[in-house]
């Protein structure tokens, strides 16, 4: 078998070494895996492209470990607890 | 599994955002509204959308989602049939009260294998909320396949080696229960997970059992009169008396067992047919009793005697050598392997009539 992905390294590795600016990568490089089957995502984001950039509140809090720590709820009690032997 | 702290069960990798399952937001999936501050942000959000994969999942997995109709672990057929096989159609309401409160915190969505851990555990993401191909065993499977498989699987108990294929051959769970047969279960199990073809059978790998290449002659004389747990597993966990209720003082279901100990016992197979032609097999006592759901109702399992609780089983501690295969006569001629009458409580000596075994096979010369 032809070691594809190898080859391809190797040719990215030659634009480099070559000096070229690689601005413009070689296609093919990375197989785009899109699976046949995938129909169009159906999910359409209720804020517009804007406004997830800049304010997508949920996204701002929830990748900020500090922000999430203040605001978490302390652990409650489960109920597992009050419960005897296994289950 | 080590305990998440609360903001770790809630925290999302950047590269979420802009992978394939992310790219949608937040909000298309968990509602809410778009706010500052915590509360009004999350009005109306939806911790556990996979709930109803349909609209979630299926527009891209579309197969999967169908097949999931029938998978035991979103039905949770099984416990159904078990309930009312016990019991007759007028207590079916005051049971599916009792299966509410008590059970249907064991269904399991996508999400519960491959984006975060079951909601039983307190849930928390797998990690960072990218979707993980592979559920990771002891923070999915094991998370609620934890005190009875995962423990015997792992060899959390002392003294009990752990399972052979985990010891020696580094599988997990997964190895032998493949997605597909996790997604979906086909008609003739779809009712109880022992109903139709073994999933998985042992002799799919191990396929020279019992031919001619067998170099193991107790596999070549008893061909398939014995499951292969009886010679390879060992003691395992057994349950009496769960009752199930709700606590007086803080309203929250709850449930008490009485006891659990181990056992080895070989039994008659009450599952005997052509998936499963084995006359021996070894059986675990459950934990159900006349009285598990007296607080929803009395008498509400007057049919108890038709189903025995020592239970088809198929412990998860293989070994290849075992006490009862070390000779014949470990086995033939000694009770104490047997589930004879006198291991069996009198209250529950009717209930188990077709395991008892009443004739313990004879010692070889
Ligand atoms: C494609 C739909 C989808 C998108 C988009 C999505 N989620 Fe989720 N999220 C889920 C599913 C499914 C679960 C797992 C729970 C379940 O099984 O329902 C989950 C779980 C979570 C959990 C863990 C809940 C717990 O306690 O275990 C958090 C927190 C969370 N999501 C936050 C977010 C945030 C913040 C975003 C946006 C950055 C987001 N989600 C985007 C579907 C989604
Ligand atoms: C917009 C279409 C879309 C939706 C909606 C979607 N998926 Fe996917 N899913 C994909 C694609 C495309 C892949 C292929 C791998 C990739 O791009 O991440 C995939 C791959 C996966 C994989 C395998 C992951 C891997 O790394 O190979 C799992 C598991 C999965 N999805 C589960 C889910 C679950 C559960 C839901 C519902 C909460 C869901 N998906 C919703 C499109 C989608
Ligand atoms: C949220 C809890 C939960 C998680 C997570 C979970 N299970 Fe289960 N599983 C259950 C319950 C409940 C049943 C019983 C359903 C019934 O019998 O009606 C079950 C049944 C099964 C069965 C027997 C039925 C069948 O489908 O063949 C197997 C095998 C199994 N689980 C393996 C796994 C594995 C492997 C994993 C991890 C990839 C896993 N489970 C994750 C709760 C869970
Ligand atoms: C070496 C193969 C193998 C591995 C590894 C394995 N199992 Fe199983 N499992 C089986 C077999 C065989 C059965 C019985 C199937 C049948 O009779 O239909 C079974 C049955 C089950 C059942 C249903 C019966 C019961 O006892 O409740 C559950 C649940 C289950 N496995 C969970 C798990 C989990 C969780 C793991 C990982 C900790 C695991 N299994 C690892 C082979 C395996
Ligand atoms: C009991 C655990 C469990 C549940 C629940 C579950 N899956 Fe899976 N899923 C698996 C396992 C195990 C695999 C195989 C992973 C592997 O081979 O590495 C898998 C694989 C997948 C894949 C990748 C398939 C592939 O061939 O690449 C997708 C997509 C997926 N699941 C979607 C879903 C969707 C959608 C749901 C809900 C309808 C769901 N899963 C529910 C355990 C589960
Ligand atoms: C998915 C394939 C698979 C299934 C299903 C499976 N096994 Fe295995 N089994 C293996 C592999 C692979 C090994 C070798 C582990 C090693 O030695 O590295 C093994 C090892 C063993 C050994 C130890 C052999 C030795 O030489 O030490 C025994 C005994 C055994 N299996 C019995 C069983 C029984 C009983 C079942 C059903 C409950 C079963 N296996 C199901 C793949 C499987
Ligand atoms: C009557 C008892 C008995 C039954 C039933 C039995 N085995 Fe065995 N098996 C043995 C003995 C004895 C050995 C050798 C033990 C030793 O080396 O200490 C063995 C060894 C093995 C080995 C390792 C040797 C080899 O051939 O690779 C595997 C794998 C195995 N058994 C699988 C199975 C499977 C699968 C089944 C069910 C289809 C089964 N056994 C049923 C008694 C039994
Ligand atoms: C772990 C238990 C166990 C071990 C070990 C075991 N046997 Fe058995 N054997 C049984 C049981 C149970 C039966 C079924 C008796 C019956 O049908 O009533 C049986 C049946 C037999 C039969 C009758 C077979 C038939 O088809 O009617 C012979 C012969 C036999 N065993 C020989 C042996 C020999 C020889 C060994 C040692 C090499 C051995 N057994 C090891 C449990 C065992």
């Amino acid at each position: 078998m032809i070691p594809w992905k190898k080859l391809a390294g190797l040719a990215a590795l030659l634009v480099v070494l070559s000096a070229c600016t690689a601005r413009t990568p070689p296609v093919n490089v990375e197989p785009t895996a899109v699976p046949t089957t995938i129909t169009e995502p159906v999910l359409t984001p209720t804020s517009t492209p804007t406004q997830v950039a800049s304010t997508d509140y949920c996204a701002t809090c929830h990748l900020d470990k500090d922000e999430l720590i203040r605001t978490a709820k302390p652990v409650v009690e489960d109920t597992e607890s009050e419960s005897e032997g296994k289950g | 599994m080590a305990p998440l702290e609360p903001w770790e069960k809630v925290l999302v990798k950047e590269e979420f955002l802009t992978s394939t399952h992310g790219v949608a937001g937040c909000v298309a999936c968990h509602g809410g509204v778009q706010a500052e501050d915590k509360e009004t942000a999350h009005t109306g959000m939806v911790a556990n959308p996979a709930k109803d994969p349909q609209p979630l999942c299926g527009t891209c997995h579309q197969e999967t989602v169908d097949d999931y109709q029938t998978a035991l672990h979103n039905t949770q057929a099984g416990y159904f049939k078990m309930m009312y096989s016990r019991s007759l159609p007028e207590n079916h309401a005051a049971l599916d009260e009792a299966f509410g409160n008590h059970c249907a915190s064991c269904h399991t969505s996508c999400g519960e294998c491959h984006i975060s851990q079951p909601a039983s555990v307190g849930g928390g993401l797998l990690n960072g909320h990218l979707v993980e191909k592979t559920p990771p065993m002891t923070r999915t499977c094991t998370a609620c396949h934890g005190s009875r498989v995962g423990a015997e699987y792992l060899g959390k108990h002392e003294e009990i080696p752990g399972d052979v294929h985990f010891r020696q051959g580094r599988m997990n769970c997964i190895s032998c229960h493949s997605g597909s047969s996790l997604h979906t279960n086909d008609t003739a199990s779809a009712n109880h997970r022992y109903d139709g073809p073994e999933s998985p059978a042992c002799v799919s790998c191990h396929d020279t059992y019992g031919t001619l290449k067998d170099p193991i002659s107790q596999h070549v004389i008893h061909e398939d009169k014995l499951s292969c747990q009886v010679c390879h597993s060992v003691q395992y966990t057994s349950c009496d008396g769960c009752h199930v209720s709700i606590s007086e003082s803080s309203g929250n279901p709850i449930f008490k067992t009485e006891g659990d100990y181990f056992t080895f016992f070989i039994g008659k197979n009450v599952r005997q047919g052509s998936d499963r032609p084995y006359e021996y097999v070894v059986v675990r006592h459950i934990p159900v009793a006349p009285d598990s759901y007296t607080s929803y109702g009395d008498n509400l399992l007057p049919n108890f005697d038709l189903l025995p609780t020592w239970a088809y089983a198929t412990p998860h501690n293989i070994q290849r050598s075992t006490p009862q295969n070390a000779t014949c006569n470990s086995c033939h001629g000694n009770a104490e392997l047997f589930l004879t009458a006198d291991k069996v409580s009198a209250e529950e000596l009717e209930a188990n009539q077709a395991v008892i075994v009443d004739e313990v096979p004879a010692a070889r010369p």
